[in-house]
């Protein structure tokens, strides 16, 4: 804005009202309840979907589901030839199949680009045109007077002003999977362990 | 997006990389270590469960997506 007596904008002025905290901190927030709405939703579906829930005293205990599974295991006969596969059944838990995933946002990029440009320009010319002419001619049979008068006066007045402003908002996000919580990793971990069978000794 | 899974092999422990849609359409997964030969697949008593597990877990990832 030009003020009274033209001189150019304040920059700082043009800024002072931004929203700044709001216009980095809204994508922020929003990328975070995102996230935090996805990771439940996955959470409810591991509970919902992969375990039994059951309730002893006032204890909840939440079992896996488990699925069978069969294990082939090629056999080789003493003299080297193929004999038959031996087939054994095991279980596992119905989570170690889910390809479970942590999909979140994990980049959040707010860039705010404000140009305001200001010029102010006064051009003050004068050009007003007043002609005068005129011719005196006078003679005697002594003397003889020859006069001419000319003026001329221009003028011209003119202002410019040139104001322009520019504001670019942008937000980017991106989502992708991140690592499984810890926590959850070593639950994955602790089925596949168990999976092995036990090997009985002689006074067990 | 990844559909592939790990799991410990009970023969040798071992790794097998189990893509869970092939498993539900009949397919083997063998152990990584060369020298096991073990190959597991899922137990047709259970494919029911593990095929409706599958489908609600596919809702909420394309529910994610969208969103």
């Amino acid at each position: 804005m030009v003020d009274k007596n033209n001189k150019l904008v304040s920059m700082a002025h043009q800024f002072s009202g931004l929203p700044i905290k709001e216009l980095i901190a809204a994508p922020l927030v929003a990328a975070a309840k995102a996230n935090n709405m996805m990771a439940m939703t996955q959470t409810n579906f591991i509970m919902e979907n992969c375990f039994n829930n059951s309730i002893k005293g006032d204890k909840e205990i939440f079992s896996p589901i488990m699925i069978g599974m069969t294990i082939t295991r090629s056999v080789l006969n003493k003299d080297g030839t193929p004999a038959k596969s031996i087939e054994t059944d095991f279980e596992i838990p119905l989570l170690s199949i889910i390809p479970l995933n942590s999909l979140a946002v994990d980049e959040v990029n707010v860039s705010f680009e404000m140009e305001v440009k200001s010029s102010f320009e006064r051009r003050s010319t004068k050009n007003s045109e007043n002609t005068i002419a005129d011719k005196i001619k006078s003679s005697t049979t002594m003397s003889e007077i020859t006069g001419s008068v000319a003026a001329s006066d221009k003028s011209n007045d003119s202002s410019t002003f040139k104001k322009s402003n520019s504001a670019k908002y942008e937000i980017s996000t991106h989502a992708g999977q991140i690592p499984l919580p810890g926590g959850l990793l070593t639950v994955l971990k602790m089925y596949d362990q168990a999976m092995s069978p036990i090997q009985l000794k002689d006074n067990q | 997006m990844s559909t592939y899974n790990e799991i410990q092999c009970p023969a040798c422990s071992g790794k097998i990389i189990i893509d869970t849609k092939l498993l539900l359409s009949g397919g083997n997964f063998s152990c990584t270590t060369m020298s096991c030969n073990a190959s597991v697949s899922l137990s047709n008593s259970s494919y029911h469960v593990a095929n409706s597990a599958m489908d609600e877990f596919d809702k909420i990832k394309t529910a994610a997506q969208l969103s």
